[in-house]
């Protein structure tokens, strides 16, 4: 199998899997994550705690044994502004960038709008960061 | 309220998966970098074309650049670069790029759907829906009202993903994991945010 071939493979499961786990936590029902948001219910927010704290021992753990690093997110002027642009929408719509693949699975359909809002924004950024900033973004570290 | 998993159950499975997607493909999960990338494909294609090339002409690339160092520095240099270069580096190829085409990045995020679809249809949840939620509905009126502000939130989603270099899950799960102050920064900043404005909704208007 190439590399090419494998990686597609590879992505579709993995896409799949993170699918179906964030549906079975409630992350693409609205009630859910707005009664996480409006703090009437902790439990999605102490699952991706968790989530975090055992990912973080593997990783470090991985990080003092082999040579696989922790990897490093770039700071800049974006980070700040952009997480509470981020937050705010989040906590309108319902949905962060996957959330959003997600609701359209289980049916609802006016996540199309959503996505298209997405779209349009991340489609905007681009331009404006071509445009107007010079800062270095490394988004999701690819 | 016992639809979903417990909160406890849904975090091993949710970590189990963050490093079930490093191990795989050797990268850290993030979906709005997904996102950047399915969209950049023009450049992307440019990109590998470009590489393509250099790779096959490697005598050209190496000519180029020395008569480049030439002109600009002298030939009094290259001893000198000469002694600094390290052995291993030396007689070093142009490789091929090889990262994950978008393709790859866009059967990921198509795959979810599928995924969402699944967990729907066997749990017994998968209905054709126009609306969003009844809490939704309910501050919102639904409607035109509800949509529009479906977009503003969808794009501000969008935009502000791309600035901040992160979403729930390249900052959140990914970034935190791997202990990035950065990220730490950026999570909690997005996460209060939507408390901020998800409790001012409950207060002013439900």
């Amino acid at each position: 199998m190439s590399f090419k071939f494998r990686i597609h493979i590879i992505y579709g499961l993995l896409g799949t899997v993170m699918g179906i786990t964030l549906s079975a936590i409630g992350f693409a029902d609205y009630n859910e994550v707005f009664k996480m948001f409006s703090l009437q219910d902790g439990r999605m927010l102490f699952a991706f705690a968790l989530a975090v704290a055992i990912a973080a021992i593997f990783f470090t753990m991985v990080h003092f044994t082999t040579n696989i690093k922790l990897e490093k997110k770039v700071f800049h002027q974006g980070t700040i502004p952009g997480s509470i642009i981020f937050g705010y929408g989040w906590a309108l719509c319902g949905a962060c960038p996957s959330i959003v693949f997600i609701q359209l699975g289980q049916g609802k359909l006016v996540a199309f709008i959503t996505l298209f809002g997405i779209f349009l924004g991340v489609r905007s950024y681009n331009y404006i960061h071509a445009r107007f900033f010079s800062w270095d973004t490394g988004t999701c570290g690819i | 309220m016992n639809e979903y998993l417990t909160w406890w159950v849904g975090g091993i499975a949710l970590g189990v998966f963050t490093i079930l997607f490093r191990l795989l493909t050797s990268r850290t999960l993030g979906v709005s970098g997904s996102w950047k990338k399915m969209l950049a494909w023009r450049e992307e294609r440019l990109q590998d074309k470009t590489a393509t090339t250099m790779a096959s002409n490697q005598g050209d690339v190496a000519s180029a650049l020395m008569a480049e160092t030439l002109a600009e520095f002298g030939a009094d240099v290259l001893p000198q670069v000469e002694a600094n270069v390290p052995a291993t580096h030396k007689h070093q190829k142009i490789a091929e790029a090889k990262n994950i085409p978008w393709t790859a990045h866009m059967v990921f995020l198509l795959s979810m759907v599928l995924g969402g679809f699944l967990w729907a249809m066997f749990t017994g949840h998968f209905s054709i829906q126009t609306e969003l939620s009844s809490i939704y509905n309910q501050w919102t009126g639904g409607g035109l009202t509800g949509g529009l502000l479906l977009l503003m939130g969808g794009f501000m989603v969008g935009l502000g993903t791309q600035m901040a270099g992160g979403c729930s899950s390249g900052h959140g799960l990914s970034g935190c994991s791997n202990l990035a102050p950065t990220s730490f920064a950026a999570t909690a900043t997005y996460f209060m945010t939507a408390v901020i404005v998800s409790v001012i909704i409950k207060v002013m208007i439900l």
